[in-house]
């Protein structure tokens, strides 16, 4: 059985699904998202999207990375192994600042990266959208906003509406099968 | 330990004694002359005669002999340790500078940053070859298989390990007569609890050879013990002690008597300002 993901309108340029996601966005949908086959200038700004959150899981990666150095360099010195070498302390934060440096950054780096295929929610193999049978045409010359059947404010006649004053190439209702 | 240099009388005994304690071995003329000789202390000498202008320009006909033994200080804190990438050598918890021979991969980095220049490191099997087989390699004969060596090696301490190629070697304090002083002190405290080694019940093996007594060892955390009463004496001076090591052992600085009276009298330099003041000024 099916479902209604989504209506979806089809435009042809680079300026027109940017005005149609500045009317989207101002009719007050939050569930919506628009498909262009490259990165669309300003497009984030005009759809309301806000600063990523990678920056998040960077710093926390970065900050492990820093307290795990210090930790091994301070576990190992201090507890574990303390050795008596030319009078110096068992442990500084100076002398293993290398080695959390170094973890610092190769941490804050898997953290980026974990947190950029997080928020993306990657690998994505499927998406209802690709059961559009011009699908193929978002990824080279064609531009689309999908409303998401899940918004609250969602009703299909007005998105209709809303949509034919926007004069796009056509109108689609998105289906995807429901899950068993 | 402290070194007294006005009754030290350049004897070599105090060399002699660590050479057959600490099973150093011999190595031959060549490797002497390579500057690969083992010998934990050392008895250094300056020469100075009394006229400084003649020491410029030809060898002193009347010198003046200072001497100075010298072996591993112990720093407090060692340049030694801090360079050695495998910590193979660390303090010790009564502030001996120890060494770990199975740790030691022989990078020689601390003998090139010992200002006394008192470590010494195994280029050859000094014990398991030959003298004139050293260069042979494991090509040579094997000492501990030979009848003759093995008869040699009964001579060794059998409380001090005979080290091996590659692994760097210096003056340990005779840690294994201290160990023993601490052993038998156990032993006889029982459940007193009294395991403290009273001053004076063992000596250090250069110690116990000197003949003017020049060398005094013990615990310094002791303020009665000889070697605490010595290092609170006026002439106490640390060798190169501006480099802030905090050498273990100390000397007791050489007096003279600098009276132009008494007969054997000369215009040394006494003092490195003395020294300047002596100098030509043109140069």
């Amino acid at each position: 059985m099916s479902k209604t993901y989504g209506i979806l309108a089809l435009f042809e340029s680079a300026p027109a699904i940017y005005q149609a996601a500045k009317k989207v966005r101002s009719a007050g949908y939050t569930k919506w998202d628009v498909f262009t086959p490259f990165p669309v200038h300003g497009l984030d700004g005009a759809m309301g999207i806000k600063r990523s959150k990678v920056p998040v899981f960077t710093f926390i990666g970065g900050l492990m990375g820093f307290t795990l150095g210090m930790t091994i360099v301070w576990y190992m010195g201090y507890l574990d192994y303390p050795l008596i070498v030319g009078g110096m302390p068992y442990y500084s934060p100076v002398f293993p600042f290398p080695v959390a440096y170094e973890l610092t950054i190769l941490l804050a780096a898997f953290g980026t990266l974990i947190g950029m295929f997080t928020l993306n929610k990657l690998p994505m193999h499927y998406h209802p959208v690709m059961n559009y049978e011009k699908f193929r045409h978002l990824t080279d010359d064609k531009f689309a906003v999908v409303i998401e059947a899940e918004d609250e404010l969602f009703n299909e006649s007005e998105v209709r509406e809303l949509f034919a004053g926007l004069h796009p190439t056509e109108i689609t209702v998105i289906t995807e099968e429901e899950k068993a | 330990m402290t070194i007294d240099l006005n009754t030290c009388t350049g004897c070599n005994a105090c060399v002699v004694a660590c050479q057959s304690e600490n099973n150093i071995p011999i190595v031959g003329k060549d490797q002497i002359m390579r500057g690969r000789e083992m010998s934990w202390i050392r008895l250094d000498r300056y020469y100075s005669s009394g006229d400084p202008i003649e020491n410029r320009t030809s060898l002193p006909s009347d010198p003046q002999t200072s001497l100075m033994p010298v072996a591993c200080m112990h720093c407090e804190r060692a340049p030694c340790e801090q360079v050695c990438p495998v910590n193979a050598t660390v303090h010790d918890e009564q502030g001996l500078n120890v060494m770990a021979y199975n740790r030691c991969v022989g990078t020689r980095y601390c003998a090139n940053n010992c200002p006394y220049k008192v470590r010494r490191f195994n280029f050859f099997d000094y014990n398991k070859r030959a003298r004139d087989q050293f260069y042979l390699g494991p090509l040579g004969v094997n000492q501990f298989k030979t009848e003759g060596g093995i008869l040699k090696s009964m001579q060794r301490n059998p409380d001090v390990t005979v080290r091996m190629r590659g692994v760097m070697e210096k003056c340990t304090y005779c840690v294994q007569r201290i160990e023993q002083a601490k052993i038998a002190q156990k032993v006889k405290a029982r459940d007193s609890n009294d395991i403290h080694v009273p001053d004076g019940v063992f000596k250090v093996a250069c110690q116990a050879a000197c003949p003017s007594e020049a060398i005094v060892f013990g615990d310094i955390s002791n303020p009665e013990s000889a070697v605490s009463k010595s290092k609170a004496n006026d002439r106490d001076y640390s060798l190169l002690g501006y480099l802030n090591t905090r050498p273990r052992t100390t000397y007791l600085g050489r007096l003279r008597n600098p009276n132009p009276q008494m007969p054997d009298y000369k215009p040394d330099a006494l003092s490195r300002m003395e020294y300047k003041a002596m100098q030509p000024q043109s140069l």
